[in-house]
């Protein structure tokens, strides 16, 4: 497509915005200032129209607060507030009855349902009071059972701290999307991540390919790690859950205490790691969530 | 309703993490089908498969016959239950029952004639024009049952429906799910890691551990024919004891923290025939076959254990009795009005009858 096409395309959609004819005329700009001037102006046009284009360019930092807050009283959206974002993530591509059902879920015309994109949705609840972990983990939980058994859609939610201010949504709307990949790949099997939970794998999920290489190499390499079955792997996930404790990790895998230190046993002649000690602990500990990320990046 | 066929199904996460493998189970119409086992076993993702929510990587589901694999989940003929349910808060009961026919175009007199008849069946019809926040907690749990019977599935899915709920209400639930199957005649498949549960509803239930099928049976025979170490120790509540023990040459007694206890005759022979004589195996018992009633411990003078008890229990209609034997703690279920109490030392009495003896290596049952 050339300039002239492009620039007829996007002014036609900038009359769709705003019902006004608009010309160019000589304006000293180069053809491709002229192509990115008309975005803006189509996005910020797009934005001021309906709540949801507001909502939706703010949250990704198209639009800047100076402009999103000069649309706040036209859509009677509060600046003050607590609001809580939460980030879904759809299997396969997600369903209008997944939306209509979340809209229905939510009747305060102060709560926002945002379509992002086909597989992604944000959703925006207004609070009278910070609401607690458990109510949050409560309501995604119900959000995500009411999903799968009424709409037939298997979502994942993110979400971070709970933020006072309209100005601090975008933030709050990036460390859930932060949330979601982060929670994908050290912990794909979850359901629900928050932000402030990650952990170990906020900072793993910095760390270079090759620098996690060099360092599985050093201590429990790739090859020897894709020997350990699944039942071992479970029970160290256990193990490290109850705090290294053999009673409390036989209980809770009904397994016989005998038989987990047998297993545990069979683990240290492998590796050479006895995670019965705590360093060795903390060293199969991030070798394993390593072994996970690079498994998730292949 | 509807007959499931689960053929070799395995389901392989892209981290290569083999949640569910080689799952095989054929279940009748109108049967009322239990997945039990430990968090992470598979249960839930086997369920999700059936549903349609997590995808089949290898393997055969059928319903009535037809290949389910890549039929969307809306178009399989299923209705779900989950744990955490949620009313629509500006709805009445009525709506929330409709809402997802409403979402489905279904016709209005269709959907008024199976929101009614859901109503009678769940004792809701006087609830009808209520709201969420006018419901106690036991009505709201039925509105959600409602929103599934509405659909007239033919395969009903319950994923721990009653997890949330208070002890007094689950066991209400309990009762009620119960007869919803006997009124319905419908076939269910039912997820929980409640033993007690799956022993109180079911007719037959899978239980699973790392994604394998352990055992497919009845409650009762789950409870008096485990197949292996895991499934003895995970039916029954308190869990059944295991002690180590090494049998004689001629499996006629086995040898257990210095004491010597007969083996009844037909179990001497099971265990004589397997070639376990002289072999160090795993013997389980039940807490309520371990006696410490003196005239038990008289007649049944050749399986006596002596022990200092560590924790006395009243539950009222029974006492639990702790003590450490062989390095193992063990719970006893003894009558209320037995004298013995913590600190005291006493004489047990195993019925060898109820004994359960298990290979060590392979942890599989040798007799039961």
């Amino acid at each position: 497509m050339n300039f002239e096409e492009k620039k007829d395309k996007l002014l036609e959609q900038l009359n769709r915005a705003t019902g006004i004819n608009f010309e160019i005329s000589d304006t000293g700009l180069s053809d491709e200032e002229t192509l990115n001037k008309l975005k803006e102006m189509i996005i910020h046009f797009n934005a001021v129209d309906s709540k949801s284009g507001l909502y939706r360019l703010y949250l990704r930092g198209e639009l800047a607060y100076s402009d999103a807050v000069s649309s706040l009283h036209r859509f009677h959206i509060e600046e003050n507030g607590i609001r809580q974002v939460f980030y879904l993530e759809s299997q396969a591509d997600y369903t209008k009855e997944a939306v209509s059902l979340l809209k229905s879920l939510l009747p305060d015309s102060k709560d926002v349902v945002l379509e992002v994109d086909n597989k992604h949705i944000v959703i925006i609840i207004n609070y009278e009071s910070i609401p607690s972990k458990e109510e949050i983990v409560q309501i995604a939980n119900s959000y995500l059972d009411m999903l799968e058994a009424e709409a037939f859609t298997s979502f994942k939610l993110s979400y971070s701290k709970s933020v006072n201010t309209f100005k601090e949504l975008p933030a709050s709307y990036k460390d859930s999307i932060l949330a979601m990949n982060i929670g994908n790949t050290f912990n794909s099997n979850g359901r629900i991540y928050c932000y402030d939970d990650l952990g170990l794998g906020r900072l793993l999920y910095n760390i270079p390919e090759e620098e996690v290489e060099a360092y599985l190499n050093k201590h429990i390499n790739i090859d020897l790690l894709s020997q350990i079955d699944e039942e071992t792997l479970n029970l160290l996930d256990s193990f490290f859950a109850n705090d290294l404790s053999l009673a409390e990790t036989s209980r809770k895998m009904f397994i016989h205490r005998n038989t987990l230190i047998y297993r545990l046993d069979k683990f240290a002649d492998l590796t050479g790691y006895d995670v019965r000690k705590f360093s060795d602990a903390i060293t199969v500990k991030i070798s394993l969530m390593l072994y996970n990320y690079i498994r998730t990046q292949k | 309703m509807a007959d499931i066929s689960l053929k070799n199904i395995n389901k392989k996460y892209p981290n290569g993490f083999h949640a569910v493998k080689d799952f095989n189970l054929e279940i009748q119409d109108q049967e009322f089908i239990i997945f039990v086992g430990p968090s992470g076993c598979g249960k839930s993702t086997t369920l999700r498969m059936i549903a349609g929510l997590e995808e089949i990587t290898s393997g055969e589901l059928l319903i009535d016959g037809k290949l389910m694999n890549d039929v969307e989940p809306k178009d399989r003929d299923i209705a779900m239950v989950f744990q955490n349910y949620a009313l629509y808060p500006h709805m009445t009961v009525y709506d929330n029952m409709a809402f997802g026919l409403k979402l489905r175009k279904v016709p209005k007199d269709e959907i008024d004639r199976k929101v009614r008849e859901a109503a009678k069946i769940l004792d809701l019809e006087k609830l009808l024009d209520r709201k969420p926040k006018a419901l106690s907690g036991g009505q709201r749990q039925r509105v959600a049952m409602g929103r599934a019977i509405v659909r007239n599935p033919k395969v009903f899915l319950m994923d721990e429906p009653l997890s949330n709920l208070d002890a007094k209400l689950r066991v209400q639930m309990r009762t009620e799910i119960s007869k919803l199957h006997d009124s319905l005649g419908a076939t269910m498949i039912y997820v929980t890691h409640d033993q007690t549960e799956a022993m109180t509803l079911g007719t037959r239930i899978v239980v699973m551990k790392d994604g394998v099928v352990q055992q497919i049976d009845t409650p009762a025979n789950l409870y008096q024919k485990p197949c292996n170490l895991f499934v003895a120790g995970f039916i029954g509540s308190p869990q059944m004891n295991f002690l180590d023990g090494k049998l004689n040459d001629d499996c006629t007694s086995i040898q257990v923290n210095g004491a010597t206890l007969q083996v009844p005759t037909a179990k001497a022979k099971a265990l004589n025939e397997k070639n376990y004589g002289g072999k160090e195996v795993i013997l389980g018992i039940r807490p309520e076959d371990i006696h410490d009633s003196q005239i038990f411990v008289a007649t049944q003078s050749s399986s006596v254990i002596e022990a200092k008890i560590s924790v006395y229990e009243l539950l009222g209609a029974e006492v639990y009795l702790y003590f450490d034997y062989a390095g193992t703690q063990v719970t006893a279920r003894v009558d209320p009005r037995t004298t013995a109490r913590g600190g005291d030392t006493v004489q047990f009495a195993l019925d060898m009858e109820k004994a359960h003896f298990f290979d060590k290596e392979t942890e599989l049952t040798i007799t039961n």
